[in-house]
């Protein structure tokens, strides 16, 4: 898949995955990988940008392996963001498919 | 290249990064390649997986809104930049907080002196605003007790001289002293009407202040959440303090009410 279509719905899927449930950053990189082939550092840069930019709060949870975990949360403003985000897609991918498909009986 | 190689390689390329970010970001990193390692990857193949690291450093940068072409560069080259920057830059941030500082100082100041002058204007203000009320609270009492020395006179001197008894005067002093319990009465049953007036409005007030501030808690939270409340936050933290002195303001009317009361009975 085209490396800057996938740059671009990213954001959207790492929101959505968040909304669902809190979860740290490593089990959230499994969540986006199954939806899209990405590369996984990059994950966590955007999850930073998110942060700073109040659409994900973050807390530290112990974990039974391991060093304590930090979670993701979406605020309110995430989910704002996120709906906004998700309004956009969906109109762009409809006004896409119906260029497309206009094209297609024109030929 | 192993985790500890791969850490500290990109250590160095984020390097412009604050202390507390950097180590936050390499835990992630750490994290998930322990993690992979977990699920069976040798450390080879999890570090394999992130890719070039220039870009990768790259992308980070990118979040923090750092200029990417900064650290992908010569090592030398950066760091000098790196050297010279922070050093420029915290020179100018502590010009501009000096005068910040300075400047909240005098507006500091200034406020006192004019909090200190409205202060002065509000308390004269109020003063000349009771007065008339007090004029007035005055007078009434002074009425009061004229009523009740005139009916005590009235009361006393025929019980003196029932001997001269005239029949007609006995009876005024009876009406006179019988017109003055009323009138007291009267006196008494609407002041007591006005406290509970005043009381039940305060309290009405008072309740909606408690839901103002409730409002102002809940709105607050939701603003600094993000939603776009800050106008209708001022409008409630308006109402809040507008009942409270709206509260505070009969509450002293009903004070006034009993003080006088209490004087009279002293009296």
């Amino acid at each position: 898949m085209n490396a800057q279509f996938k740059k671009g719905v990213l954001e959207l899927i790492v929101l959505e995955s968040v909304r669902q449930k809190d979860m740290y950053g490593y089990e959230l990189v499994e969540e986006v990988s199954k939806v899209v082939d990405v590369n996984e550092g990059t994950i966590y840069p955007l999850l930073k940008r998110l942060t700073n930019e109040r659409y994900f709060e973050t807390y530290l949870r112990e974990s039974t392996e391991g060093p304590p975990r930090k979670y993701y949360h979406l605020t309110a403003a995430g989910v704002l963001y996120r709906d906004n985000l998700e309004k956009e897609w969906t109109e762009f991918a409809e006004r896409v498919g119906q260029f497309l498909k206009e094209r297609k009986e024109e030929r | 290249m192993n985790k500890k190689e791969f850490l500290e390689e990109l250590g160095k390329k984020l390097a412009v990064l604050q202390e507390d970010e950097l180590r936050d970001i390499m835990n992630e990193y750490e994290q998930h390649i322990d993690m992979r390692i977990q699920s069976g990857l040798s450390e080879e193949e999890a570090i394999a997986d992130f890719g070039s690291l220039g870009e990768l450093a790259a992308e980070i940068l990118e979040a923090y809104h750092v200029r990417t072409d900064y650290a992908p560069g010569d090592g030398t080259d950066r760091t000098d930049h790196a050297a010279a920057k922070p050093g420029g830059a915290a020179g100018a941030g502590r010009k501009v907080l000096d005068g910040c500082r300075k400047g909240i100082g005098a507006l500091w100041s200034w406020m006192k002196g004019a909090g200190l002058w409205i202060w002065g204007c509000v308390v004269w203000a109020v003063r000349q605003i009771g007065r008339p009320f007090r004029w007035c609270g005055r007078v009434l009492t002074q009425k009061r007790q004229d009523w009740r020395h005139r009916t005590k006179e009235e009361k006393n001197p025929p019980e003196r001289k029932p001997s001269e008894g005239s029949a007609g005067r006995t009876f005024l002093t009876g009406a006179g002293a019988f017109v003055g319990r009323c009138l007291g009465a009267a006196f008494w049953c609407l002041r007591a009407a006005w406290n509970i007036c005043c009381a039940g409005f305060a309290g009405l007030v008072m309740l909606f202040g408690l839901f103002c501030i409730f409002a102002l808690g809940t709105l607050t939270v939701l603003l600094i959440d993000g939603y776009p409340l800050a106008g209708v936050t001022l409008v409630c933290l308006g109402f809040t303090l507008c009942t409270f002195s709206i509260a505070g303001l009969v509450l002293t009317l009903v004070r006034r009410g009993k003080k006088e009361e209490r004087s009279e009975q002293n009296v």
